[in-house]
C-alpha cells in the first residue's frame, strides 16, 4: 500500500480517538478554582487531535490525487506471517490472565515454550533446548527476584 | 558534597552494578531490534530494591552501554544495532570489508569513550549554574518550557510532522486518565477505581517499546545471524597510530559538541546526532570523496556524537526535571521511585546525588571502554542467539517488570494494552517517542498552566509578560513554523520530482 493510503487510515484512526476524547470530556464537571478546570486539557487534546487528523487525511488525499501514485509494495523483509502474530498475541493474553491463578513459574514455562515454538522457523525447532530453557529460566528469575531483589511475583498454586 | 557524592559510587557493589549495567546495555545495543530504552525499562524494577545511588548507577551504565553497543553490529554486520549508530555503518563496514574490522572497532570504542567524556564534562560544568538560574523559574516559565519541549519532540521526530504532532497529543491523552492535578477530579476513570492513579510510566514504556516491538517482530520469521555473516576481526592495540589520533582532534571535538548540543534539545538524541555529525565532518573535510569508502573520519564523527548525546540529554533532566528522550524519561521514573525529584532543587537539597550521578557516568564510560575492548568476542558470540529465544525471554521479563513495580495485575494488563497500542501505532507509522514524552510532559504542562492561572486569577497575560516564558513560547512557535515550511517544501519538491509517474513511499 502506498504511504498516502496508509496515512488516510492513520488519520481516521486518530480522528476517532480525538473525537472520543472530546466527547468523553464533556462529562467532566466544570467545578473550578481560579483559571481553568479539569475539563480544559481533555477538551483541548480532543480538539487538537481531531483537527490534526483532518489535516492528515486531507493532505494524504491531496497528495494521492496529484501524484496518481501507482501501487507499490512495502520493501519489508520476508512475507507477513499472520498466523504467527495472532498465535503469539493469544498466547500473551492467556499468559497474563492466567498468571495470578497458576503462578509465575508455571505460566512462564508454558509461555516461553509456546512462544519459542511459534516464533522459531520450522527447521530451528529444537524441542529439547526449548524445554530446558522454558523450565530453567522462569525458576531462576523467580528465585532471583524474590530472594535477591526482594520483589514479589505471583506464586499461584505452587505458593 | 562533591566528595560524598563521588565516594558513594566508589565501592565494590556500586562499581560492580555499573559494570553489569554497561555489559547488559552493550548487549541490548548490539542486537538489532533491542535498544537502550528497552534495556533501561526492563532493568528499572530491579533498581527498586537497591539503594538510590546503586539503582541510578545501574541505569546510567545501561544507558551508556546501550548507546555504544550499536557500533559492534554496525561495523561487523552493516546493521546498526541501534539508530544511534546508523552513520557508523557508512565507513565502519567498508573498513571491515577491507580486512580492517579490528581497527574500525578500536576507533569506534575509543571515540565513543572520548565523545562521552567531553559531554560528561560539559554536563558537570553547565548544569550547576543552569540549575541556579532555573531555581528562579515560575509556573509560567515551566509551562512555556514544557510546551517548547513538546513541540520540539513532535516536530523533530522521524516521519511526517502532522503524525508526530498527533502522536504527542495521543501521549497527552494517555496521561489524562486518573485524577486531575490541583483539584483531584477523576477523569476518564469511568468509575473504575484502579484507574484513579492513572497509568504507570513503566507499563506504558515497556508496553509501547518492548512488547510492541516484539509483536511487530513476530509478524515475520526472523532468521538468526550466522557466524559467516560476521566479519572477521583482530584487535591489536587500538588499531590506529598517535599521528592518526592527532589528525582527528578537530573532528572529535566538533562531533562531540554537535552530539552534546543535539542531546540537550528535547526530542532528538543519539539517533539524529550521529548522522548530523557525519554529514558535518564530510562537508568540512578536505577529502569528502573518501567518505563512505572506509575512512577513520566517518567512524570518529558518528561514534563521538552519539555517545556525546548522553551527557547532553541529562542536562535538561537534572536541571529542569524535563526529560528530552525516552531513556531519560525512564531515568526520571527511576529517580522518582527513590523519592528523588530531578530539577533545580535537587542541586541544593540532594547535591551529593548529583555528584554521584556525575561520578557514575564517568565510571560507566570507562567501564564501556574496558568491556568493549576486552569483551568484544563475548558480545559478538551473543549475536548468534536466535531471535525466537531472545524475544520470548524478553517478553517474559516485560511481564516480570510490569508486575514487580507495584505487585498488581492491573499494571500487567496495562502492559498488554499498551503493547497492542504500540503495535497499532507502529503499523500506522506514528512515531513512538512523542507518545512517551507527551505522556510525561502533558501533566507537567497542565499543572503549571493551572497553577499559573490560579496565581494570576485566570489571566493569561503573565505567560507572555515573563521574559523566559515568552522566549520559550516564541522559539516553540518559530520552530513549529519552520518545520511546517520545510515539510511543505519537501512535499512540493517530491511531487515535482515524481511528476505523474513515480510514487513516494515512506
Amino acid at each position: 500500500m502506498v504511504q498516502q493510503k496508509k496515512d488516510i487510515w492513520s488519520g481516521f484512526f486518530s480522528l476517532i480517538l480525538g473525537l472520543a476524547v472530546l466527547i468523553a470530556s464533556f462529562g467532566i464537571d466544570k467545578t473550578r478554582l481560579a483559571g481553568v478546570g479539569p475539563e480544559y486539557l481533555p477538551k483541548a487534546v480532543g480538539i487538537y487531535i481531531s483537527i490534526l487528523s483532518l489535516i492528515l487525511i486531507s493532505n494524504s488525499l491531496y497528495e494521492l490525487n496529484i501524484k496518481k501514485t501507482k501501487e507499490k509494495k512495502d520493501k519489508d523483509e520476508g512475507p507477513l506471517e499472520v498466523r504467527t502474530f495472532v498465535a503469539s498475541v493469544i498466547l500473551l493474553i492467556s499468559y497474563i490472565f492466567l498468571l495470578k491463578v497458576l503462578g509465575f513459574i508455571i505460566m512462564s514455562a508454558v509461555f516461553l515454550f509456546g512462544e519459542m515454538y511459534i516464533l522459531a522457523p520450522r527447521n530451528h525447532r529444537n524441542i529439547l533446548l526449548f524445554l530446558i530453557l522454558s523450565t530453567g529460566l522462569p525458576t531462576a528469575v523467580y528465585f532471583l527476584f524474590v530472594n535477591v531483589f526482594n520483589l514479589l511475583l505471583p506464586a499461584g498454586i505452587l505458593g | 558534597m562533591l566528595l560524598t557524592g563521588i565516594l558513594a559510587v566508589l565501592n565494590i557493589k556500586t562499581l560492580l552494578l555499573i559494570f553489569i549495567g554497561v555489559s547488559i546495555g552493550i548487549i541490548f545495543g548490539a542486537i538489532p531490534g533491542m535498544t537502550a530504552t528497552m534495556a533501561v525499562a526492563l532493568c528499572l524494577p530491579i533498581t527498586f530494591g537497591l539503594q538510590p545511588i546503586n539503582g541510578i548507577s545501574l541505569l546510567l551504565g545501561l544507558y551508556i552501554g546501550g548507546i555504544s553497543g550499536g557500533l559492534i553490529t554496525a561495523i561487523l554486520l552493516k546493521i546498526p544495532g541501534t539508530p544511534a549508530s546508523i552513520a557508523t555503518t557508512f565507513d565502519g563496514h567498508p573498513m571491515a570489508a577491507k580486512g580492517e574490522a579490528g581497527k574500525a572497532l578500536g576507533i569506534g570504542i575509543v571515540y565513543s569513550f572520548l565523545g562521552g567524556l567531553i559531554s560528561i564534562l560539559i554536563l558537570i560544568f553547565v548544569s550547576p549554574p543552569l540549575a541556579r538560574i532555573a531555581l528562579k523559574f515560575s509556573s509560567y516559565d515551566y509551562f512555556s518550557i514544557t510546551v517548547f519541549a513538546l513541540t520540539m519532540i513532535a516536530s523533530l521526530s522521524q516521519g511526517s510532522l502532522v503524525k508526530g504532532l498527533i502522536a504527542g497529543g495521543i501521549g497527552v491523552g494517555f496521561s489524562l486518565v486518573g485524577v486531575a492535578p490541583l483539584d483531584g477530579y477523576p477523569r476518564f476513570t469511568f468509575g473504575v477505581h484502579v484507574l484513579d492513579g492513572g497509568f504507570g510510566l513503566l507499563p506504558l514504556l515497556i508496553g509501547l517499546y518492548a512488547v510492541g516491538e516484539i509483536l511487530k517482530n513476530s509478524e515475520r520469521k526472523g532468521k538468526a545471524i550466522t557466524k559467516d555473516e560476521i566479519a572477521d576481526y583482530r584487535i591489536r592495540g587500538f588499531g590506529f597510530s598517535p599521528k592518526e589520533f592527532a589528525q582527528q582532534t578537530i573532528n572529535w571535538i566538533r562531533s562531540s559538541l554537535i552530539g552534546t548540543g543535539i542531546g540537550i534539545l528535547p526530542g532528538i538524541g543519539g539517533s539524529t546526532s550521529n548522522i548530523v555529525a557525519y554529514i558535518t565532518a564530510k562537508n568540512q573535510s578536505r577529502h569528502p570523496e573518501k567518505f563512505g569508502t572506509g575512512i577513520m573520519d566517518g567512524i570518529v564523527a558518528s561514534e563521538s556524537a552519539n555517545n556525546a548525546s548522553v551527557g547532553g540529554a541529562l542536562v535538561p533532566l537534572l536541571t529542569l526535571g524535563i526529560p528530552g528522550d525516552t531513556v531519560t524519561a525512564m531515568l526520571l521514573g527511576g529517580l522518582m521511585i527513590h523519592g528523588i525529584r530531578p530539577g533545580p532543587l535537587l542541586f541544593t537539597t540532594n547535591g551529593y546525588i548529583v555528584y554521584s550521578i556525575f561520578a557514575a557516568l564517568i565510571v560507566a564510560n570507562v567501564a564501556m571502554l574496558i568491556l568493549e575492548f576486552f569483551g568484544m568476542r563475548g558480545f559478538v558470540r551473543l549475536l548468534a542467539i536466535p531471535r525466537h529465544i531472545l524475544f520470548s525471554i524478553i517478553m517474559m521479563l516485560c511481564v516480570v517488570g510490569a508486575y514487580a513495580a507495584n505487585n498488581r495485575m492491573f499494571d500487567v494488563i496495562c502492559l498488554l494494552v499498551f503493547g497492542l497500542a504500540g503495535y497499532l501505532l507502529m503499523k500506522l507509522k506514528f512515531p513512538l517517542p512523542p507518545v512517551v514524552l507527551g505522556f510525561i510532559l502533558g501533566p507537567i504542562a497542565e499543572l503549571n498552566l493551572r497553577r499559573g492561572l490560579q496565581l494570576s486569577d485566570g489571566s493569561y497575560l503573565p505567560f507572555i509578560q515573563k521574559p523566559i516564558s515568552i522566549i520559550f513560547l516564541s522559539v516553540a512557535l518559530v520552530s513549529l513554523i519552520v518545520s511546517i515550511r520545510n515539510n511543505f517544501k519537501e512535499t512540493k519538491m517530491l511531487s515535482e520530482q515524481n511528476g505523474g509517474e513515480g510514487s513516494v513511499t515512506n
